[in-house]
């Protein structure tokens, strides 16, 4: 019922498709570069209406006959104005220039600023500028997007060591990170301290935090779409950094000038090339080290106006070593991700706009460890081939609408373990691999009802189906194999189908402030358990199967949007409340375990939980002084019958204040200035409430589950950089006057301090125990771990 | 080795490359609960320590030691045919020169009995003493409330051989190698303790009690119905000379292997005890309490022991 109803309103939403109209479309592009703009507004003033160009830089929007303004205004480039008649279908690609001149800034900043955040339907949905974020103070020198999107409101950190991020109480497996449209699992490099994203690589970045449109599923929390370059299609150019930790390089170009272009880039990091000397061979530590590297590539083909085709990668890997002489220990940890997508754009006519896309996904995870003649080799990891496509139709300058399909096999190795002693190898099951396949389709409507009302109505079907080969086991508390249900390659193990409907909807109070609501239910079928008190690869991807139900919630935001002073200042406030099912944890004390008679889901429990807040932003979009703060309370809860005797618990991440304070201030054009402060209250952690002693070892017995909550977290970070001369002065040999020409070589220095005030936060919590029980001498100490002090970092730019 | 490498690495770069300080933590008021520390082995009457479990960071001296022991407890043991109810003996009231003995049987260092009153519930019935392959149920009512728990004296699993191997690169040193031949039932549980007769300096023997070493308990999920080699580190003794070296047997020890079979239950409590032991509160590992086997909100364990003695000199 609920799906004809809404087709009936999509439906009844076009009449105007009969009209007589004819379509201005094309593409925006970086004038200099090539490259296409994502998410650039477009303004048609007589006929009062707007639209954005999609990820490829695409527009189209259809019209009455007439003649129209075309208004084009686009951060750090000059504004674009063009008078055209449409008296037939036009296709106007637009290149827009690179802003030079101050005084231009200025006119952008004060008249023609977009109000996209009070005139659409998103809710919690930002951008984030990936040239701001450059600027902004950087852990090690090390630009990071994923800490950046930690600043915003909703969006918490897990803490230093925690690239994970939590939003609005969902988990970090909650979040659908996507890199060129391709699934990233693990974002993080070093155990969480770097994420896998190169920021010289990176066009754009979008985070999805409230009601989720139907064209992204497949996760509860939100969605980061992440956008590699294209590579410049007119200049050779070669850029990078070199940073105390690590050095990057990126080279882009031309293949064929304006209609082929490439991008490579890649990063390392040094630290174990610049401790081995420090680390002699008579260490006991001789042999740890730890690097991570990662490369992207894109490679990408305009065959004409309506075809493209783009194909890029990412590769990264951390390797982890760790010594122990004295212990006869060696440990070799590596991990990482692989993608590649191969997309295809092509435009149907002027206003059916297609992307149809080719994904490879992987990532995995190894531990192994050796001690004398014992050794142990652990792995596990989750890989996708991943088929979809989608389509954008432009029927007028009131709706857009996106429907497409998704198909998504997926390959995971949940936990597989190898081990032997001498020349004994350990019978352990080997490798068991869980097949699913992920199958979506979604229809979404974008429409302006009324003036006032503007309207996201969108339904996504999607299906999950675990496939043999499988043995499903059921044994008792000792082991003992009770049942076991073979299943064949191919044959249907467990199967979920998940009714998926988004709805959000705006209403203008005026041009500057508007109300929106947002109702969202989505399905999640990948699960990533951890075993550990705190986020590490060695968490595990699980698919939904016959024990393991897909993660549902419901989400319900409202909101209030203003903006201030012609769009320079934005204001927001939403509230959620967000009710989640079949969440999954390990049980109490679960040990990754062997494959023989074994299914590794059978070490999971299931619960549920809700989450509600507030969110409060305020931003500074433009001028030489800009940024933001955002303010969060919020509260998170757990519910395992399984867990902490059956009693709600808090989320670990639940925190009940979030503060994030962000700004850069371009002093002139030498010195840009950024700073940034978050405070958040500590984590919740379970921590050992009393002792005992049986059979004379000491043992814990743990509080309430989360009930410990560490002390407060809040830090200051400070950057300054330095941009040598863009320009040198000459003697023009014609006319024999100075004049100034473009340096082939640009440069600039960052200069960070990472917790300016020096703020002893605590990373970890353990526990020094000194003494014997049994004698009553048992002293218990909690000492507080702090990763980093005040830490300077400086990083040298480079652009030729 | 288990994952908990992973966590103890991670933990030893974070603590080296890192700063640490002491905290106060202030946690909610801590609720003692009961602890069980119960056995029952062939041949032998049934030991349960009664004591309340301590708050993490409390103050601890001698006398929150010996006030941690549960008095006036009724302690009931039945195999299903003799139903006995124990009494309470304290250390505080031993006759002279029989603390050896005593603290052997209670599981406890002698030196603990010199400066503490230990107690224990236990019975001179010999009707009650463990058989192979019988059932014990445990019943304990103590400050109003009931504890219940059920174990096992199982069958007995001898080792198959039990051998010293000095090890090249250590020697005089080696360690204990043995090959078990596991039953073809899941769910075999073992305990492994070791001791050196050979007198020390002072004219007594190096160990006076039985000891676990490291990995001493484990069960059968690996290696069910499997015939296996093994070796293993010698426990932790404060009695050892300069000659000696820790972990390690030395040519010329003679060595006692006291190697018990236990339910499956007690030995998951007792390897889980261990890995807990290891992580010490680790952050990184999991916070979980150890799997008992009391009913009624307890904590710790009753366990039934079959028993095999091997004896060997290190040559």
């Amino acid at each position: 019922m609920k799906n004809l109803l809404f087709f009936a309103l999509i439906m009844s939403a076009l009449p105007s498709f009969s009209q007589t109209k004819y379509t201005l479309s094309g593409y925006v592009k970086d004038g200099k570069t090539g490259e296409s703009l994502i998410s650039c507004p477009i303004y048609i003033k007589e006929a009062k209406a707007g639209i954005s160009t999609n990820v490829y830089g695409f527009y189209s929007i259809s019209l009455d006959s007439g003649t129209y303004t075309i208004g084009v205004n686009y951060p750090t480039f000059d504004p674009y104005i063009d008078t055209i008649t449409l008296n037939k279908d036009v296709r106007l690609n637009i290149e827009l220039k690179p802003e030079e001149s101050e005084e231009l800034a200025e006119f952008t900043v004060r008249d023609e600023r977009t109000n996209d955040n009070t005139e659409s339907t998103d809710m919690g949905r930002m951008d984030l500028d990936i040239e701001q974020v450059k600027v902004l103070p950087a852990f090690m020198g090390e630009v990071d997007v994923l800490k950046t999107v930690q600043f915003l409101p909703g969006v918490q950190s897990g803490g230093e060591g925690n690239s994970g991020f939590y939003v609005r109480g969902g988990g970090p497996d909650q979040n659908l990170i996507l890199l060129d449209e391709a699934p990233v699992y693990n974002a993080a490099h070093l155990f969480g301290f770097f994420s896998v994203f190169n920021a010289d690589a990176i066009k754009n970045m979008e985070i999805i935090k409230g009601t989720m449109p139907a064209n992204y599923g497949g996760r509860l929390a939100s969605v980061l779409d992440i956008n590699m370059k294209d590579g410049d299609y007119r200049d050779y150019h070669a850029s990078g950094g070199i940073g105390l930790i690590s050095s990057r390089l990126t080279v882009e170009g031309p293949i064929k000038k304006d209609t082929s272009s490439f991008i490579l880039s890649g990063r390392r990091t040094y630290i174990d090339v610049l401790t081995k000397p420090l680390i002699k061979e008579d260490s006991p530590f001789f042999g740890t080290g730890y690097y991570f590297y990662d490369l992207n590539a894109k490679l990408n083909y305009r065959f004409s106006d309506k075809d493209r085709l783009f194909a890029s990668g990412y590769f990264g890997r951390d390797v982890f070593n760790f010594a122990s002489a004295d212990a006869g220990f060696q440990m070799n940890v590596p991990w990482g991700n692989a993608t590649g997508s191969l997309r295809w754009n092509h435009l149907f006519g002027d206003r059916l706009f297609m992307n149809a896309t080719a994904i490879y996904s992987d990532y995995d995870f190894a531990f192994g460890a050796t001690q004398d003649d014992f050794s142990l080799r652990l792995e596990s990891g989750i890989r996708d081939a991943n088929g979809k496509v989608d389509f954008t139709w432009y029927p007028n300058e009131d709706h857009n609408v996106k429907f497409g399909a998704n198909y998504i096999y997926h390959i995971f190795t949940p936990s597989s373990v190898t081990a032997e002693q001498g020349e004994t190898e350990f019978d352990l099951g080997g490798k068991k691999k869980i097949y699913a396949n992920e199958i979506s389709a979604y229809v979404l409507d974008d429409f302006k009802l009324t003036d006032r009302i503007k309207m996201n109505v969108g339904y996504r079907q999607s299906l999950f189906q675990q496939l043999g080969p499988f043995t499903r086991y059921e044994k008792d508390a000792v082991g003992n194999v009770l049942s076991e249900t073979p299943y064949e390659r191919g044959e249907v193990v467990a199967q979920y189908f998940g009714y998926e409907p988004r709805f959000a909807m705006r209403y203008k109070i005026s041009d500057s402030a508007s109300i929106k609501a947002g109702v969202s239910h989505n399905y999640q079928y990948v699960h990533l358990a951890s075993i550990s008190g705190i986020s590490l690869p060695t968490d595990i991807w699980f698919p939904s199967t016959s024990l393991v139900k897909p993660q549902i919630n419901t989400q319900y935001s409202i909101g209030f949007f203003k903006n201030f002073q012609k769009n320079l200042y934005e204001f927001s406030v939403e509230l959620y409340y967000k009710d989640m099912n079949n969440l999954i944890e390990y049980a109490e004390g679960a040990e990754p375990s062997d494959n023989i008679n074994n299914n590794v889901d059978a070490d999971l429990v299931f619960g549920t939980g809700y989450s509600y807040g507030a969110e409060f932003f305020f931003k500074k979009a433009y001028g030489d002084f800009n940024g933001w703060v955002g303010y969060t309370w919020s509260k998170t809860m757990r519910i395992f019958e399984e867990i902490n005797n059956g009693d709600p618990f808090p989320a670990k991440y639940d925190r009940r204040h979030d503060l994030s304070v962000v700004a850069t201030y371009k002093l002139n054009e030498h010195w840009t200035f950024g700073a940034a402060f978050v405070f958040g209250n500590g984590n919740n952690i379970t921590m050992p409430a009393g002792y005992y002693v049986v059979d004379g070892q000491t043992a814990f017995d743990y509080g309430p589950r989360n009930s410990f909550q560490m002390p407060n977290y809040h830090r200051a970070d400070l950057s300054a950089t330095w941009y040598a001369d863009e320009f040198k002065t000459i003697i023009d040999e014609e006319t024999g006057k100075e004049k100034k020409v473009k340096k082939k070589l640009q440069s600039s220095v960052t200069i960070s301090v990472y917790n300016a005030y020096n703020r002893a936060n605590p990373f970890v919590i353990f526990i020094d125990t000194d003494g014997d029980a049994a004698a009553g001498t048992i002293t218990n100490t909690a000492k507080q771990v702090t990763l980093f002090p005040i830490l300077p970092a400086v990083t040298w730019n480079f652009k030729f | 080795m288990r994952l908990n490498q992973i966590y103890i690495a991670l933990l030893a770069c974070v603590t080296v490359f890192s700063c640490t300080k002491e905290i106060d933590l202030e946690l909610p008021e801590y609720e003692p609960k009961l602890v069980v520390d119960g056995t029952i082995e062939e041949g032998l009457p049934p030991i349960v320590l009664l004591t309340k479990s301590q708050a993490f960071f409390g103050e601890t001296d001698i006398n929150s030691f010996e006030n941690s022991f549960v008095h006036d407890a009724v302690v009931i043991v039945s195999d299903g045919t003799t139903t006995d109810t124990l009494q309470e003996f304290c250390s505080s009231s031993l006759p002279p020169g029989t603390d050896t003995l005593v603290a052997q049987f209670l599981g406890v260092p002698v030196e603990a009995l010199a400066f503490a009153n230990i107690c224990a519930y236990t019975t001179l019935n010999q009707a009650m003493f463990g058989q192979l392959n019988t059932h014990y149920s445990l019943r304990i009512e103590s400050e109003g409330n009931t504890y219940t728990s059920m174990t096992k004296i199982p069958n007995r699993v001898p080792l198959d051989s039990v051998w010293f191997e000095g090890e090249a690169s250590s020697l005089p040193h080696g360690f204990v190698y043995a090959i078990l031949s596991d039953p073809d039932t899941l769910g075999n549980g073992y305990r492994w303790y070791d001791k050196r007769l050979n007198l020390a300096d002072d004219g007594f023997p190096k160990d006076f009690n039985f000891g676990l070493p490291f990995g001493a308990s484990f069960f059968d999920e690996f290696f069910n119905a499997e015939t296996f080699e093994f070796g293993v580190a010698r426990s932790d003794s404060d009695r050892d000379d300069e000659n000696d070296r820790e972990g390690f047997f030395r040519i010329g020890d003679t060595i006692v292997i006291k190697f018990c079979s236990v339910p499956y239950e007690s030995a998951e409590y007792y390897q889980f005890a261990e890995t807990q032991a290891i992580n010490n509160g680790n952050p990184f590992s999991s916070p979980a309490n150890n799997p008992t086997n009391i009913e009624g909100g307890a904590l710790g364990v009753w366990t039934g022991y079959a028993v095999t003695y091997d004896t060997i000199v290190a040559q």
